[in-house]
């Protein structure tokens, strides 16, 4: 056993590059895995530190004001399981003014004082007093707002009254991805009053904290048989709120798992080659240390320890840098929650990881340790290791035939000596291809969705909602207004299917044929005085229903339950909210049942060179202030451009891996042929000459794996976000790649493969002959 | 006749971490073109040492090499590998062909390193194939070949770029009898056509075909005679030791 480990350090030692340079690719992908599990397991970490800090309600109910008492409110404060309370809490939704933008929000009185249960985090700023107004950061998120600016509030009847922001603030309460809540504005209950002095308009709501926080929906429910029916209108659920804080962070530990995967995969290629070449060139060796007493299972034990131990040094480093870097992947949750973290680092987080790398290890080294161990002592002595004779492959004869100059020749050639080495050297390249394919690909979607928005459903420049103004004076206001093309109507309607279930219904009217709807089966209305019974769904409707494009859809509006309606759906289109679960109908389909109707928000197509701020001011003009006007925004998310840097951080890492691999093939194959290339240079080949033979080899490796991994990384992508967009019931995506981008990948591929080359390459243009030849 | 080589009080010292080793001390010769020359010796006697010199396959310690107009410690390692390619032929005791190319291919090899045009480079490897008479093995590959052929299809590589000196180190040295004095029938042909030819070996009958023998022992030329004569030469050898 000693003399195992001796040979095992002594091999070790003997190729300090080699060992180095594994060792650090597997602590590389140990680093992404721990991230990745460090991610998981702490992703909702940061909302429970905050919800704790804040004192959170676990439930938080609104009510129909009509249905409920005071009475009541105290009787849900007293349920058993109840331990703590906001208070009734008053709410009105209206609309505010901020930086020429006109907005809904939900109006928020707060205690004067912070209070017991779900306080607010104030993140700039402070709690508000008199007369000062406190904005959620996510009002802030969607309009450009800061500390100082001014809010203006339209009370009923007209009167506007601005209040200065003081402070922004989180809600642990309020979930970001549920689409119909408006963003929230505080106000003290004492503001709150004197600006809204009637209270039979008031919203009525009221967070509970329960003993089990897991106890909501029993809580609920308890509410529900107390009160008249209909009477709690719709609650929020703690742990919603957190799932929708731990998207961003899982989709961190989406892509960290991916990559780490990745990583893992390319470093167990690099163990492959090396192990196989290693037992090769170490043949005759195997033989003698076979023929001076070692077992086969000392053998096998020899290449798997060397190995292992990389694997656990390399692990056990990586495993620590993934931890002092594990709150980076948390950061952006953390940080929009004003917390600090340090996740918790459990063994269950090292054991797995060190388990995957280990088992990773063993597995690359296998096949050829077993080979080495089962070589045939004689023989192994006798022949030692040569690389295999073969005749010259179809590629090199027709590269010979094209007349290509002889190193590059011998170079393509050399691919074939080791086809095992060179594919899984071309596979490692071929991953860093993809990662980085993935990364622009990506961008290129984005771009491609930024540029045209119909791509995501948003076939309109602009949306315009009315108020006091008449629908039809709006309507001949935007039939005159300049610069305007086009504009239909929406007004939206809930509506029930037979067996209960509930979604919304566009309902739409107007010059609907001018806008873009991206129609992804089927067709869209025939709008022409077709008939009057077609809609068209959205893919997550159809999903959820069970529909196909050419199916009925019955359905039956609020209290008219006697009176169903029925469309045809001709097509699925590619719808922006609810998870897709929505469906576009004529207006004039739903009038029968629903009585005349107006709607109140217009969407605008505009001529390409209209001047926005002209078309605003003239329906502000025309419509005494009362019609407001909004753009659609054209700019990339934040969120997306840091995901992309990460992606391509990530990219790099691989190709990193991949250098490594083609450093260690090239020196591995230049050992292999040191007499060949002795030969060469005494027949005159010189020194250039074979430095461009050995990189021709790396360099076609990377031409190659640039052809195949950019098609695959594409088809990768394109799965990914098809998986993610049918998730979100959203439809076909459309991905894009430009072709462009090959003119500057496949020459800067082959030039990174090459510089992992170019070692070796320099060591072997420097080969001293004579010991080569003298050496046999 | 013009002088070819011309090597100058050469010596080559090989040090192996403590230990030196002196191969050459101070050789000095002339071989004029059209020449065959010999070179005997014991084991150790810097035999290989000196033709490695004399093809700028290595360094001397000091001294100088002339081939024809190249002075050798001028030439930098890339204007070296192009002397080579150019006017030296190399001719190893193992062969040495490069296995994955094709007989074909292996003797056209330094014509195209050197950039002859590929028509060429094929034309004067089929020449020197038929001469040696193996065009018939041109598609085959090196190991397909007995040990006689393969010592053929070097030499027929070694005289593709029409070099200057051929240098051979034991061509006979892993051949039978038969097979040995085939290839040295091949390079007397070549002597014949002009070809200047410089070999190393341990036997007398090989030595025999040169027109002049030269002795080394401990690095330094101790006697030359004429060849022709086996039994003579081989008595001259058993004196050295
Ligand atoms: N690279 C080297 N490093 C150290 N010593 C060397 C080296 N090459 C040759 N020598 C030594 O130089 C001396 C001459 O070697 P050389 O190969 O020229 O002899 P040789 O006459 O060709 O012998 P042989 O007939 O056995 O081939 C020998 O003592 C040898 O050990
Ligand atoms: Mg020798």
């Amino acid at each position: 056993m000693f003399a195992v480990f001796q040979k095992i350090k002594a091999d070790i030692l003997g190729r300090p590059v080699l060992s180095v340079l594994i060792t650090i690719a597997l602590a590389t992908s140990a680093t992404l895995l721990t991230l990745a599990l460090a991610t998981l397991l702490n992703a909702g970490a940061p909302y429970d530190r905050a919800f704790a800090e804040l004192n959170a309600a676990h439930v938080w109910l609104y009510f129909d004001r009509e249905l409920v008492r005071t009475r009541d409110i105290a009787r849900i404060e007293s349920l058993p399981g109840v331990v703590d309370t906001t208070g009734l809490r008053h709410s009105m939704p209206n609309r505010v003014e901020l930086g020429g933008e006109r907005v809904w929000v939900s109006i928020q009185a707060i205690p004067a004082q912070p209070p017991r249960v779900n306080r607010l985090m104030i993140q700039r700023g402070h709690y508000p007093r008199r007369d000062e107004l406190l904005a959620s950061r996510d009002l802030a998120y969607l309009y450009p707002l800061s500390v100082g600016d001014v809010i203006t509030v339209e009370r009923a009847g007209g009167r506007k009254v601005a209040l200065p922001v003081v402070g922004l603030a989180y809600d642990p309460m309020w979930d970001i991805y549920r689409g119909n809540q408006p963003p929230y504005v505080y106000l003290t209950e004492e503001t709150f009053r004197k600006l809204f002095p009637d209270r039979q308009a008031w919203g009525w709501s009221l967070g509970l904290r329960l003993a089990d926080p897991q106890a909501v929906d029993e809580v609920v429910a308890q509410v529900e048989r107390m009160l008249r029916k209909d009477a709690l209108k719709s609650y929020t659920d703690w742990r919603d709120v957190k799932q929708s804080a731990m998207f961003e962070v899982q989709l961190n530990f989406v892509f960290l798992g991916a990559f780490g995967g990745f990583a893992l995969l390319a470093a167990a290629l690099v163990i492959a080659t090396s192990v196989s070449s290693t037992v090769l060139s170490q043949f005759r060796q195997i033989g003698i240390l076979k023929a001076i007493g070692f077992t086969r299972g000392q053998v096998l034990g020899l290449y798997l320890g060397q190995y292992l131990v990389l694997g656990l040094v390399g692990g056990l480093v990586g495993i620590l840098v993934g931890i002092l870097l594990s709150p980076l992947p948390l950061q952006s949750a953390a940080v929009s929650l004003s917390t600090t973290l340090r996740p918790r680092i459990a063994p269950s987080l090292i054991a797995p990881v060190l388990l995957c790398v280990s088992g990773v290890v063993v597995w690359a080294t296998w096949r050829s340790a077993r080979k080495g161990a089962n070589t045939n002592t004689i023989q192994a002595i006798t022949t030692g290791a040569e690389p295999p004779r073969h005749r010259l492959p179809p590629l090199t004869r027709f590269a010979y035939w094209l007349g290509l100059p002889i190193p590059v020749l011998l170079g393509i050639n050399d691919l074939f000596v080791r086809p095992m080495r060179s594919l899984l050297t071309g596979v490692n390249l071929t991953l860093g291809v993809m990662g980085i394919v993935f990364g622009l690909t990506l961008n290129d979607t984005l771009k491609a969705y930024v540029r045209d928005p119909s791509l995501v459903g948003i076939v309109y420049d602009a949306v315009v909602t009315r108020e006091q103004t008449s629908h039809g004076k709006t309507r001949s206001l935007l039939n005159r207004a300049p610069g305007v093309i086009a504009f239909y109507s929406e007004h939206i309607v809930e509506v029930k299917t037979g067996d209960g279930r509930s979604f919304q219904v566009r309902a739409v009217q107007g010059a609907l044929d001018a806008f873009p709807f991206r129609v992804e089966e089927g067709r869209f209305l025939s709008t022409a005085g077709g008939p009057m019974n077609e809609a068209i769904a959205g893919k997550g409707l159809l999903d959820w229903l069970g529909l196909r494009v050419g199916d009925l859809i019955t359905v039956t509006l609020e209290d008219k339950e006697h009176r169903p309606l029925t469309w045809r759906i001709v097509g699925q289109y590619a719808e922006r909210s609810n998870a897709g679960q929505m469906l576009i109908a004529p207006l004039a389909s739903l009038e029968r049942h629903l009585g005349h109707v107006e709607p109140k928000v217009y969407y605008l197509k505009l001529a390409p060179h209209a001047d926005p701020e002209q078309v605003r001011r003239y329906l502000k003009r025309g419509s005494n202030d009362d019609l407001s006007f909004s753009l659609v925004g054209k700019n990339v998310p934040e969120s997306i451009l840091y995901l992309q840097l990460a992606i391509l951080a990530l990219a790099s890492i691989l190709i990193a891996v991949a250098l490594i691999n083609v450093f260690n093939t090239s020196l591995l194959a230049v050992r292999e042929k040191t007499r060949v290339i002795g030969v060469l240079k005494a027949v005159g080949m010189t020194p250039w000459q074979v430095i461009g033979m050995v990189n021709t080899t790396a360099g076609f490796l990377g031409l190659v794996a640039t052809l195949v991994g950019s098609p695959l990384g594409v088809a990768f992508t394109h799965m990914l976000l098809g998986m993610l967009s049918r998730m979100y019931g959203f439809g076909r995506v459309h991905t894009a790649f430009n072709p462009f981008h090959m003119l500057f990948l496949v020459p800067a591929i082959v030039t990174i493969s090459m510089i992992g080359s170019i070692i070796p390459g320099w060591w072997a243009g420097r080969l001293p002959i004579v010991e080569v030849i003298r050496g046999e | 006749m013009s002088t070819l080589v011309e090597v100058r009080e050469l010596r080559k010292v090989y040090r192996t971490g403590e230990v030196t080793c002196e191969a050459l001390r101070g050789v000095s010769l002339e071989i004029a073109a059209g020449d065959f020359v010999a070179i005997m010796g014991p084991s150790g006697s810097g035999k290989s040492t000196l033709l490695h010199l004399i093809g700028g396959l290595d360094r001397p310690t000091n001294g100088s090499v002339r081939v024809g107009e190249h002075l050798l410690s001028a030439l930098d390692e890339t204007k070296l590998a192009r002397f080579r390619r150019a006017h030296i032929g190399f001719v190893f005791q193992f062969f040495n062909l490069v296995d994955n190319l094709t007989v074909q291919a292996n003797v056209e090899l330094p014509a195209l390193l050197a950039h002859v045009d590929r028509r060429t480079a094929r034309r004067r490897a089929e020449e020197l194939l038929s001469r040696l008479g193996i065009a018939d093995q041109a598609r085959k590959h090196p190991w397909e070949l007995s040990g006689g052929q393969q010592q053929r299809v070097a030499i027929a590589r070694a005289l593709i770029n029409r070099p200057l000196l051929l240098l051979a180190d034991e061509p006979t040295g892993n051949l039978d009898r038969a097979a040995g004095q085939e290839v040295m029938r091949i390079l007397s042909e070549c002597h014949r056509d002009g070809q200047t030819i410089l070999v190393v070996t341990h036997d007398p009958l090989v030595a025999a075909y040169a027109g002049y023998v030269l002795f080394l022992q401990d690095g330094q030329i101790v006697g030359r005679m004429p060849g022709g004569d086996p039994s003579g030469i081989a008595g001259r050898l058993a004196e050295l030791g």
